[in-house]
Order: C-alpha cells, then sequence, then structure tokens
C-alpha cells in the first residue's frame, strides 16, 4: 500500500539548533501527522535530526505548561498553590512588579534571564528580549555564554583576533586538516558534519582534543584524550613545536601581527615613537626603530626575535616574548600535565602544521575552566602562526549579510559599563564590548547578599535556572529572596517553584520569526497555533512593552512590522518571503578571504583587524593594561588535582561532561519520550579499571559526591555506572541537564538539589576564570561509590 | 525483479539516533518497540580505544530464517524482495518462534502500552497506533509504504551523514548495487549466508 498523500504540507524550518534545516509538516485536519526534513533544501537535503523530527510529540505533550498561573502559598512551601489566572492578570502583576522594583530599587535591581538560545527559538526572539532590558534600563541581561560559547562567538576573542561576536567559519571544501576541541561537531551540528566527513573522506585530517572519546572523536584520525582542563599545557606544546622546528609563516607575522612589536622590557607595553602614536619595530635593514601605523613604511624589514636598545629602553619584540613563553613548554612537560605522549604532540602539530590550509574550531567543552580564556587565545594562534588565518580552508569569520537585530543597544544604559553586576565583579574584558554575559553566580549573590546592591525581580524565559547553571543549591536560595519572579516554559521546571507567575509559552512549531540562512531568507511558519493558552515568547515580550509603555519602540505589537524591519538589509518583505515554499532564494556574496589586506577606500591602506593595534594580536597590551596577562601563559585549572590538592586528597577523581548528544539541547527534551527513548537514563562514564578498584559494575546505582571550596560537601548525585575505557582511569564522564521524567514511559522528575542527577548541583561556583568569568568546573574534584 | 537494499556506511554512522526516531514518526509504532536500532561497541583500552556505531534492522535475507520456523507461514517475500508479516496470520502471541530465527535480533511483538500518549491528541494517531495490534509480530519493511510511493525509507531520508545508501540491488545501474561491487560491503554476520539485502561498508 503506497502512503496516502491527501497531506497538505507546510514548508518551515527547525529553530531547536544553529542549523536550521528545513522541514515540511505533513498534516491532516489541521492536525500535524509528521514531520520530515524537506528533500529539496540545499542545507539539509531531507535530513533531520531526532530532536526536529519529534515535532509532534513536543507539540501534543499532554505535561505542558497550558494556562498562566500565580502561587496562592508562601515560597519555600513544598506544594506553591497554582492557580489558574488570566493572561491580563499575569502580564498587569509582572508589568506591576517591574514598574515598582525599578521605582524602589532602580532598574539594575531587575534582572532579565534567558537561557540556551537552542530548543526554544530563544536565538531568535532574545534580541528583543534584550531590547527590552535595555528599554526598561537594566544593565543586568543574561544568559550562559560565560559556560557555552565565550571565547567561541559570544562575544569571542576581540583582543586577539578582532571578531565580535562572529561564528568562526570553515570552508570544509578546502581544508586540510580540522583540529576540533571540546566540541562534539558531528552531533551539535549536523549539517556541517557531511561536510567534516566528506572532507575526512577526500583526505583531510580530523583531530580532535576532548579528555572523552566523543561521537566526534570517534571519528577521528586521531584522538588525543587529555587530562580534563589542560587544554592550555597541549597549545603550548603544539606552540613550542611550532617555534623549534620553524613551522610558523614568518612573512604573515610581520605583516599582519604584532609580533614584530617592540614590548618595554620595564613595563610590558609597547614601545611607542614620538608623541606616542605608532608602535615600533626594529627595522634590521637600518639597524634602528621604524614606526608601524600599525604598517610598515615599505623597505623595513622587522626583527622578530632579539633583544634592542632604544632611547636607552631595553625592549625585546612581542614574538620574542612568544618564543620565551613556550620555550619551557616542551611536549614532554605538556605529558607530564596533559597525559598525552610527547611524540602524539609531536605527530599532531607536523601534521597540523604541514597541512595547508589547516583550520581549527571549538565549544562549549572549552568553556568550562577557569583558564578558558587563556586556553583559547592559545588555540586561536595556531592558525595565525601558521598563516591559515582567513583563507579558503583555515579559521575565518562570517561577513555574511546579517538581519537587522533589534537588540536596541542605542537603549542600552549608558552608565551599563560602570553599573553591571559584570562590572562590578571586575570582569572588565567583557565590559569593554556590548555582551552583557554575566556569569549567573554574580546575580545569585546579588539576590542573596544584597551586594554590590540587590537584585529583587526576574523575569525569565526559556530557562531551566534551577538546574542549568553551576551551584543549583545556591540558586535555588537565592531565587527565593526575590520580591518578585516571573518564568515562562513549555514544562514545569525545578525552579518554577520559587516563581510568583508561571507563563505557558509556545513551542517553536507553533511561533513564528523570519532568519537568513544562507541561500535562503525563511519565514518560519507556525504548523499549528499555539495550544492550550500558551503564548509565544515574542508575543510576552510585545505585550510587556506595550503595557510598560514601549509599544511604539515595539512596533506597536504588530510581529510583521518587526519582521519586515529585521528583513530591511535585504529588501524584500514577509509577503514576498510567504509566496514561495522556502522562501527567498538569496545568494549570499562571495565569501571574501585574506579581508585584513583590503585596502580602506578613505586611507588607502590595509583594514587590518578590528583588535586594538589593528593587527592580529600575539602579544596584548590592552590585557596588559587591564591587569591581565598579555600572553597565555599555562595556568593549572581550578579546581583540579594540582591547583586545589586540599581538595583531591578526598575527592580524588575528577569530574568531566559527556558530550551533548544530538537528541538533546542541554536539559531540554528529556520529557518528549521519542526522544528519552534514545537514552532513557543518565549514566556516568567510568573507565573499567577504576570501578573495578570501587566494585563497580555495569549498570549499578552510583553516588557521586563533591567537595565546596572548603573541603566540606558541596553536594551528591544519583547515576548509574557505565563501564567504559574511553576516559582516563582518573576521569568521572558525567552527562548533564537531567532533572525532568518522562510519565510515558513511567521516568519520574529526580529534581534539581542532593539525589537528583543534576550535575550542577555537584559544583561550588567559587572558581572563576578572571578574564571571562567562567566558573571552573571542568576539572572538579569528586569521588564515587556504590550505593 | 527488483531487490531493495540498503548500504550503511558505519565510517558515517555517528550513532545519533535520528534514523531511530524517524522509524518510529514514520511508522507510528508502540513505546519501548522500535524496528531499528543503534549498537555501540567499544575495542581497546585508553587511550588507545575506538566505538564503532551500527545501526540494526531488518536485514531483508533472501533465505528468511524467521519465515521458516513460522507456524502459520504469515511471513512471505513480498514486492522487491521485501519480507512482510501478515498480521491476520501471526497467531503465536506467545510462543513466536520467528524471534529466535532471526540472527539480528530484530523481530518484536507488539505488548504493554498501545500509545505514548493514550488520550491521542492528534485523532490520526488513534488509527495509526492501533494497527499494531497486541501480540502481533512486527518488523522494519524498509517503509514499502514509501516506496512504492517513489520516496525514501524514513531512517535513509532523515540520516544527518548520509550514512545510509537505499537502491535496487538487481539494477546494476544504482547507485546501490555499486557501493556493493565495490568490494568493501559486508554482511553484518558474515558466514550465516542468509543473503541479507541489507549490507554494510566498513570504516
Amino acid at each position: 500500500m503506497a502512503e496516502k498523500d491527501d497531506f497538505e504540507k507546510i514548508f518551515t524550518y527547525c529553530i531547536h539548533c544553529a542549523a536550521l534545516c528545513g522541514v515540511i509538516a505533513y498534516m491532516r485536519d489541521g492536525f500535524l501527522v509528521k514531520v520530515e526534513g524537506d528533500p529539496e533544501s540545499l542545507h539539509n537535503a531531507g535530513t533531520l535530526c531526532p530532536k526536529g523530527l519529534a515535532a509532534k510529540q513536543e507539540i501534543y505533550h499532554p505535561d505542558r505548561l497550558k494556562y498562566p498561573m500565580k502561587r496562592t502559598k508562601p515560597k519555600g512551601e513544598n506544594d506553591p498553590g497554582w492557580v489558574r489566572i488570566t493572561w491580563d492578570e499575569a502580564l498587569d502583576t509582572i508589568v506591576a512588579n517591574m514598574e515598582e522594583i525599578k521605582e524602589s530599587y532602580g532598574p539594575e535591581a531587575f534582572f532579565f534571564q534567558k537561557g540556551s538560545t537552542g530548543g526554544s527559538s530563544g536565538s531568535e526572539w532574545y534580541s528583543l528580549f534584550n531590547r527590552l532590558s535595555n528599554i526598561y534600563g537594566s544593565p543586568n541581561f543574561g544568559g550562559t555564554a560565560h559556560i557555552c560559547c565565550y571565547t567561541r562567538s559570544c562575544p569571542g576573542l576581540p583582543l586577539t583576533l578582532g571578531m565580535r561576536g562572529e561564528q568562526p567559519s570553515i570552508n570544509y571544501e578546502k581544508t586540510e586538516c580540522m583540529l576540533i576541541v571540546g566540541f562534539n561537531l558531528l552531533h551539535t551540528r549536523p549539517n556541517i558534519a557531511r561536510r567534516v566527513l566528506d572532507a575526512k573522506a577526500r583526505g583531510a585530517k580530523l583531530i580532535v582534543v576532548d579528555p572523552l572519546l566523543s561521537p566526534t572523536a570517534a571519528k577521528a584520525d586521531v584522538w588525543l584524550g587529555l587530562r580534563p582542563g589542560t587544554d592550555l599545557a597541549l597549545f603550548l606544546a603544539m606552540h613550542h613545536v611550532i617555534v623549534r622546528e620553524a613551522l610558523y609563516d614568518v612573512d604573515f607575522l610581520k605583516a599582519w601581527t604584532n609580533a614584530p612589536f617592540l614590548v618595554r622590557d620595564d613595563n610590558g607595553l609597547f614601545l611607542r615613537g614620538e608623541g606616542g602614536q605608532s608602535c615600533l619595530v626594529w627595522d634590521e635593514e637600518s639597524g634602528s626603530p621604524a614606526p608601524a601605523d600599525p604598517w610598515l613604511s615599505a623597505g623595513v624589514k622587522p626583527a622578530l626575535q632579539g633583544a634592542y636598545t632604544v632611547n636607552k629602553i631595553n625592549c625585546r619584540p612581542a614574538w620574542q616574548h612568544f618564543c620565551d613563553l613556550v620555550e619551557p613548554c616542551s611536549p614532554e612537560w605538556a605529558q607530564e600535565i596533559t597525559r598525552v605522549p610527547e611524540q602524539r604532540i609531536r605527530e599532531v602539530t607536523r601534521i597540523f602544521a604541514a597541512a595547508k590550509p589547516a583550520s581549527v574550531d571549538w565549544y562549549n567543552g572549552l568553556m568550562r575552566n577557569s583558564n578558558t580564556y587563556y586556553t583559547a587565545v592559545a588555540l586561536a594562534l595556531l592558525p595565525v602562526v601558521t598563516g591559515n588565518w582567513d583563507v579558503p580552508g583555515g579559521l575565518t569569520y562570517g561577513t555574511r549579510t546579517r538581519l537587522n537585530v533589534p537588540k536596541s543597544l542605542q537603549y542600552l544604559p549608558q552608565d551599563w559599563v560602570e553599573k553591571s553586576l559584570v562590572a562590578q565583579a571586575g570582569l572588565k574584558v567583557t565590559a569593554l564590548g556590548t555582551k552583557q554575559v554575566g556569569p549567573m553566580s554574580l546575580v545569585a549573590e546579588a539576590m542573596l547578599t544584597g551586594k554590590p546592591y540587590p537584585i529583587k525581580g526576574m523575569l525569565s524565559l526559556a530557562s531551566g535556572v534551577g538546574t542549568s547553571n553551576p551551584n543549583s543549591k545556591k540558586m535555588m536560595a537565592a531565587l527565593q529572596q526575590l520580591k518578585f519572579c516571573a518564568m515562562g516554559d513549555f514544562w514545569e521546571t525545578p525552579a518554577m517553584a520559587l516563581a510568583d507567575i508561571v507563563l505557558p509559552c509556545a513551542t517553536p512549531w507553533e511561533s513564528e520569526f523570519v532568519n537568513y540562512n544562507p541561500p535562503y531568507l525563511m519565514h518560519r511558519r507556525p504548523i499549528v497555533q499555539p495550544r492550550y493558552e500558551a503564548w509565544p515568547d515574542l508575543k510576552i515580550i510585545f505585550e510587556l512593552a506595550r503595557r510598560l509603555g514601549y509599544g511604539e519602540l515595539f512596533w506597536d505589537g504588530d510581529m510583521k512590522k518587526a519582521f519586515n524591519h529585521m528583513l530591511q538589509p535585504f529588501g524584500v518583505t514577509v509577503d514576498d518571503l510567504d509566496a514561495q515554499p522556502r522562501g527567498v532564494y538569496f545568494n549570499p556574496p562571495e565569501p571574501r578571504y585574506r579581508k585584513y589586506a583590503e585596502k580602506d577606500e578613505q586611507t588607502g591602506k590595509p583594514k587590518g583587524v578590528d583588535t586594538p593595534t589593528g593587527r592580529l594580536e600575539i602579544y596584548s597590551e590592552t590585557l596588559k593594561t587591564l591587569g591581565y596577562d598579555p600572553l597565555p601563559h599555562w595556568q593549572e585549572p581550578e579546581p583540579g588535582p594540582f591547583s586545589t590538592p586540599d581538595l583531591s586528597r578526598e575527592f580524588p577523581l575528577t569530574l568531566s561532561f559527556q558530550p551533548r548528544p544530538m537528541h538533546w539541547i542541554h536539559g531540554q527534551f528529556r520529557i518528549v519520550p521519542w526522544l528519552r527513548e534514545c537514552q532513557p537514563e543518565p549514566f556516568a562514564w567510568i573507565n573499567r579499571r577504576t570501578a573495578a578498584t570501587l566494585g563497580i559494575h555495569e549498570g549499578d546505582p552510583i553516588l557521586i559526591e563533591t567537595p565546596k571550596r572548603d573541603g566540606t560537601l558541596q553536594g551528591y548525585i544519583r547515576l548509574k555506572a557505565h563501564l567504559t575505557e574511553t576516559l582516563h582511569p582518573q576521569a568521572v564522564g558525567v552527562p548533564y541537564g537531567w532533572w525532568q521524567g518522562c510519565e510515558a514511559l513511567g521516568l519520574n522528575d529526580c529534581g534539581s538539589l542532593d539525589g537528583s542527577a543534576n550535575v550542577n548541583d555537584l559544583l561550588d561556583d567559587h572558581f572563576r576564570d578572571r578574564v571571562s568569568g567562567t566558573i571552573g568546573m571542568g576539572s572538579y574534584p569528586c569521588r564515587v561509590r556504590k550505593e | 525483479m527488483a531487490r531493495y537494499g540498503l548500504t550503511i556506511d558505519l565510517g558515517r554512522c555517528t550513532g545519533c539516533y535520528a534514523c531511530v526516531v524517524a522509524c518510529k514518526s514514520e511508522n507510528a509504532t508502540r513505546p519501548e518497540v522500535s524496528w531499528i536500532r543503534i549498537q555501540e561497541e567499544e575495542a581497546g583500552e585508553y587511550p588507545e580505544v575506538s566505538r564503532r556505531y551500527t545501526p540494526v534492522l531488518c536485514m531483508q535475507c533472501g533465505t528468511m530464517p524467521c519465515a521458516r520456523v513460522c507456524p502459520s507461514s504469515a511471513i512471505y517475500m513480498g514486492d522487491g524482495g521485501i519480507v512482510q508479516i501478515d498480521p491476520d496470520k501471526c497467531l503465536c502471541q506467545e510462543t513466536c518462534p520467528c524471534l529466535d530465527a532471526c540472527p539480528f535480533e530484530v523481530l518484536q511483538v507488539n505488548r504493554g502500552k498501545k500509545a505514548y500518549f493514550p488520550d491521542y491528541p492528534v485523532p490520526s494517531d488513534k488509527e495509526a497506533y492501533e494497527n499494531h495490534r497486541d501480540g502481533v509480530v512486527e518488523k522494519c519493511n524498509l517503509c514499502s509504504q514509501k516506496i512504492s510511493a517513489g520516496r525514501l525509507p524514513a531512517c535513509v531520508q532523515a540520516c544527518p551523514t548520509q550514512a545510509m545508501l537505499f537502491g535496487d540491488r538487481n539494477d546494476p545501474n544504482s547507485a546501490l548495487a555499486k557501493a556493493i561491487s565495490s568490494g568493501r560491503a559486508r554482511d553484518l554476520k558474515e558466514g550465516l549466508k542468509v543473503n541479507p539485502a541489507v549490507v554494510y561498508i566498513e570504516d
């Protein structure tokens, strides 16, 4: 019997991750029967991942939040006594509290919180949520960037590479080597996964750095299963080999990086010429200093190495400093730290340096340690020193045409740089930019202690704040202190037990937006109207704005007008997109490479990059000025067996995080039965030899316990044991994002605190990267016992 | 005559479960029943260790070991060489010798909960789930309903890394026939001589 073809088809796209796969919804009598990938889509060619394929069970799930509710019992009681209310009452209550808190404590006392941008479609509406927080006047808006994408794209590495929020982009058809770090790309970037495997099939090398053998590492030519949190030592040793074996690109370093800039021995700042404007290099041709503005005059041959004296000031080129930095970092040295055999480090470095072009990419596995910032700097400098920057197949950044992002930086409070919790906590690099990406622990502290000033109210959308950030107990205690808290989501989350108002949000399949994923400008058409009384997050934001008196700045609540505003750079409207199933085919301009060498029309000089010096920065004077290290010196991750040996005596194993599988976005979707059947229960990975000494067998229930900074117990969680050889005997691989049950399969919620499966209960938030604010958690001491 | 089959490239399978969920979505199989599963195997000791993912589904064996033991002749070779089970003739209920006769353990009996959401919030789900009758043995039929409509099996279409190739083994010009004759394809369990239509390409 052939498939019935009496379906109505709705063309839309999936927003559960950044891939934006084209989807066809097969409808009958107004109900969704199934979704499939759109076979004609140039992105996904009919393919679709489990999350997208499970759309039906997400939309029609009987356990969704159905109505706005308010609590009727005091916070702290087990039962909040939820009572159904109207949207009018819910929104009026939120607005009244927002206004009262602003009046009594100032706008900074109200925190706007969003979760992961995946799953909920938050990647689309969050800029409008940020517009709301900016217009309201609060400098405190945030999410999870510091433990997710800080050094990659949000804000990225503006001081080293000059990129500001752009995503790295790699031409997989051209690359000869892919060095992938802490990034389960084959699962988390489904449409790129095909291209990586195609590249590998034609002979490009895939090198994966990850403490655990992730599905991506399992496909690698070389897997470096290093000790958690020691990636920086590995990269420094790679630089050591590159310097020792002269595998660096001398011409590129001289022309486009600040490697030849002279650094004063006395203060670590660049030596400057008369007037203090131009930095100086040492011209080997004339045997005298020469200005770099930042480009050199014809004929100047800048020295990269050596020591020079200019006007009685001793100085050395930045590259000499870098060479001095990596000189002691031999592969033998790194072997001691990382446990990667020195021969393997040499081999990988030679593969990487010989491959032209070679690329690197990284993600949240690298955003979990107190040394996160400099780890990313050292990694990003690998393609820079080998001349693989901004070439086809090397590391580059997209210059694609973008939608008008309606974030409204013009309304960003002028004093945010001083007033935000980020700035008050001394995160000076973050405060240089406009990305409001402070750690949630700062918010929790402000709620608990009133320092540096109180946070009294919070509106949180699509964020399991009780489970999604380190130190869940502290966060839950902090939420209890709030004067007012409203939360919106699809499901009831553990943190909602401490909310005053709960809002039912529409799934992405029931809401709409516009997006550009080259070559398509697409309209995300809703498949069905929101079920029950759910509202799209965007509608909540628009309606709150209207009631707060900002309606005009939100297109008077007219979403279509807002979408047309976003589409303006392309000269099309939503109606144009709706005229065709896949939206408007909008070919991106040919990717440009070597953009740094393009001539600026006004000055006639090369454009350079958007760093403080205009050159790629091997040595960061700005970091030095802000009180940080100008170079990526090795530092042990904190906590860890060597940085906090006192903790490791009683907690001798090291937590490491399992890679995110394709069927989850972080803490979401455990409740969706088709997805839950892929992985019904959370298992911890334990090396077989370690398990044997602990008397633990496959499937045994186990307890994992961790310390606070002071050595007392931080928390314990319950998981089952999976015995494996895919990690070091001293590491324990924990899955994150587990709290939710799945009644259809007879599985209960486990909560967020002690005894649950929520790994964030295990993490003290005391340890923090001084630059990015990343919480040190990727090398956390723990102990395991059979329950 | 056509004989439909697959190659599955184990070098491209990342164990992502898209095939599993696509199958559930297309075929509305019951909770805890899956016509395709992912087998994970690990070899070696840290750090010289590897992991392999193998999707396992009905191999559409030419010799049909399952059919040979069926007391009521419910299992037959249908169009395109696809092994089919006639639910009206599948009568064992409890004993089901076909389950043990299958070397790949891919046959399952419908038991337990009929559907994930018993209130059927999507009305057409009621019929779809109730089609999978209690006590009847079921398995993958390469989405024959889709093949006859000229479309790909759900798992093949969904696979994010395009590890699965569908086609007619008997058409020497098909990409499938070419992939099979490349010499890299092998049976999942070599030596069984069951003449499977689903074969694997080694990493």
